[in-house]
């Protein structure tokens, strides 16, 4: 019979895993190593009612609450740090087009460990004294069955689809990340499906030629997607940094929408969410000039 | 190129004309100089004042700070210079990596940190800490804030932290917080993190552009313990929305030497962040 099956698919068949209502988790932190070439296309085809569960979060989840497609949103922060102390979408709608079950990075981590380790829950003691119990219809107080103050159990949340972006794999599914890993791998194990966004494709031998640098092999992996700087304009990790420009030119446009003028928006969709084809036409309208000066130069530690 | 020329060219400033400290960098030079060699600590999303001062105490008497830059376990000791204070979550940063952390592996070391940093949209006289934001989800946020990031675990497990607020005011500075992201104090007294059940040894300053508070060893109220000049203890009652209490001992700050100016300028804060 034939050999060893290959798992690499377009951008576009990945997004088309995500339907309307799922349950979706993203990996990366805040502007590092969001998959924006998957997640422009959900953008593109506006998928929608979706619960979005993540770690720190930025423009990407910023761009999607702006676009109507949020249902439900578990993320710890939205923001771009000194570029944007509060996503401009976020900001304004937060509570009115979409809800926002309150989490801290820890109860983002119990609610995927519970997950990953098939337990009804799993206690936390970050949260007390906090609001955040109040604010998360999903978790319950618990007495410690040991006599201590009491603990917040946290229940399971099994995503339908986790997204997260590696530095390279090949065509099986073995990921790399050659850096930090984030909660990349639980949110891969908390899935039904994984599909991992990589900046290369690789050999099976490369893999094998270093095998201590797999952080995921592919019996957790169901989709390879090949974007090279697939994360811009948020940085990738070992490949390029943050195009501080192109996140300028996303808050000022979004800030105008969230203040009643939606005309720089409109334009700022047109240019590089509805207008590109594909990943491909979105560098190209973003330019050589501006992608080539992204890079981790000056002797910078990079990718092999 | 002349001396001056190279001096300039750097960006440096460190003569009889150089221009005095900003508040930010006096703030920052106050925390350095809390910092104890050795200290284990994490730097805190958008906080380029408190890790400009972590930064600072490690060029200076701390070159054994271990530090985690999120995911990165880093000594920067040797650093030439810091080239963005601006975003924490940078992968620039993984060129002086000795170990390179899953966030989970982070979470897991938080008990061993001496020291971390909280921001707050809200801070109130205990030290419980609101980035959640002011107003009600069901009523329309009246100013949504960026959220919790991992302040609520963080907080209750690390072995010290220090609140950060950029503005003293009474908006900032609230008798209650309209919601908690962190628990300081809780409602106060110093077993009040026991009951509830938070092992960290809670917040020790609140750190503004006007003072430091520290807390009461009985009651854990906030009490103004330094001034940054020329602000004056009525100064800070005044701006201040909550009564603190006065330290016997309360002053001014020292001002920062010209050597500490200079590291800070020349290898911490090059794009000048702190200078505006």
């Amino acid at each position: 019979m034939g050999g060893r099956a290959s798992l690499v698919v377009s951008v576009e068949e990945a997004a088309s895993w995500i339907k309307d209502g799922d349950t979706i988790g993203i990996g990366g932190f805040v502007t590092t190593n969001k998959p924006m070439a998957v997640l422009r296309r959900l953008m593109k085809e506006r998928r929608k009612d979706l619960t979005v569960v993540a770690p720190p979060s930025s423009i990407e989840v910023d761009m999607m609450a702006g676009l109507g497609m949020l249902k439900s949103l578990l993320t710890p922060y939205v923001g771009a740090e000194a570029l944007a102390p509060v996503g401009p979408f976020f900001g304004k709608l937060a509570g009115r087009a979409f809800q926002v079950e309150e989490v801290d990075l820890g109860m983002v981590i119990a609610f995927l460990r519970a997950q990953v380790y098939g337990l009804p829950f799993m206690p936390a003691r970050g949260p007390a004294g906090t609001s955040l119990p109040e604010l998360n219809r999903r978790v319950k107080w618990m007495d410690d069955p040991f006599g201590g103050p009491r603990l917040l159990a946290v229940p399971p949340i099994e995503l339908d689809v986790g997204i997260i972006v590696a530095a390279q794999a090949d065509q099986y599914g073995n990921v790399q990340h050659l850096g930090a890993t984030f909660i990349d791998s639980l949110v891969a194990q908390a899935a039904k499906k994984v599909i991992v966004q990589v900046e290369r494709l690789v050999s099976n031998e490369e893999i094998k030629r270093d095998p201590l640098n797999t952080t995921l092999p592919c019996e957790f992996v169901d989709a390879v997607v090949v974007a090279p700087f697939g994360c811009h304009p948020l940085s990738g990790q070992g490949f390029y940094g943050l195009d501080e420009g192109g996140v300028k030119e996303y808050i000022r446009a979004a800030r105008s929408a969230a203040e009643g003028s939606p005309e720089t928006w409109n334009n700022y969709l047109i240019r590089y969410v509805d207008g590109p084809e594909n990943h491909a036409a979105y560098l190209q309208e973003v330019g050589f000039e501006r992608i080539l000066g992204l890079g981790l130069e000056n002797g910078e530690v990079s990718a092999r | 190129m002349s001396e001056a020329a190279v001096r300039a060219a750097a960006g440096a400033e460190t003569d009889a004309g150089a221009p005095p400290a900003t508040i930010k960098e006096t703030m920052a030079v106050f925390m350095a100089r809390q910092v104890r060699n050795g200290d284990y600590i994490s730097l805190g999303t958008n906080l380029p004042i408190p890790t400009a001062g972590v930064l600072l105490a490690h060029l200076t008497h701390a070159p054994d700070l271990k530090i985690n830059v999120l995911s990165y376990f880093v000594n920067l000791s040797a650093m030439e210079r810091f080239e963005d204070l601006t975003q924490i979550a940078n992968p620039r940063v993984q060129k002086w990596a000795e170990a390179v952390m899953s966030l989970e592996a982070m979470v897991n070391a938080i008990p061993r940190m001496d020291l971390c940093f909280a921001g707050g949209l809200q801070v109130d006289r205990y030290g419980n800490t609101n980035l959640i934001g002011v107003g009600r989800q069901e009523r329309g946020w009246k100013f949504r804030g960026p959220g919790s990031v991992g302040t609520a675990t963080v907080m209750a497990l690390v072995k010290k932290y220090w609140i950060f607020v950029g503005e003293h005011s009474p908006r900032t500075l609230v008798e209650q917080c309209e919601h908690r992201s962190s628990a300081g104090w809780d409602l106060g007294g110093a077993g009040a993190r026991r009951k509830l059940g938070l092992p960290g040894g809670g917040p020790e300053y609140i750190i503004t552009p006007k003072c430091v508070f520290d807390f009461d060893e009985e009651t854990k109220e906030a009490r103004i313990r330094w001034l940054f000049p020329p602000v004056s203890v009525e100064d800070v009652i005044e701006n201040t929305g909550f009564r603190p209490l006065v330290h016997p001992q309360a002053g001014p700050v020292q001002a920062p030497t010209e050597d500490e100016l200079a590291v800070l300028r020349q290898r911490v804060d090059i794009k000048g962040l702190l200078r505006r």
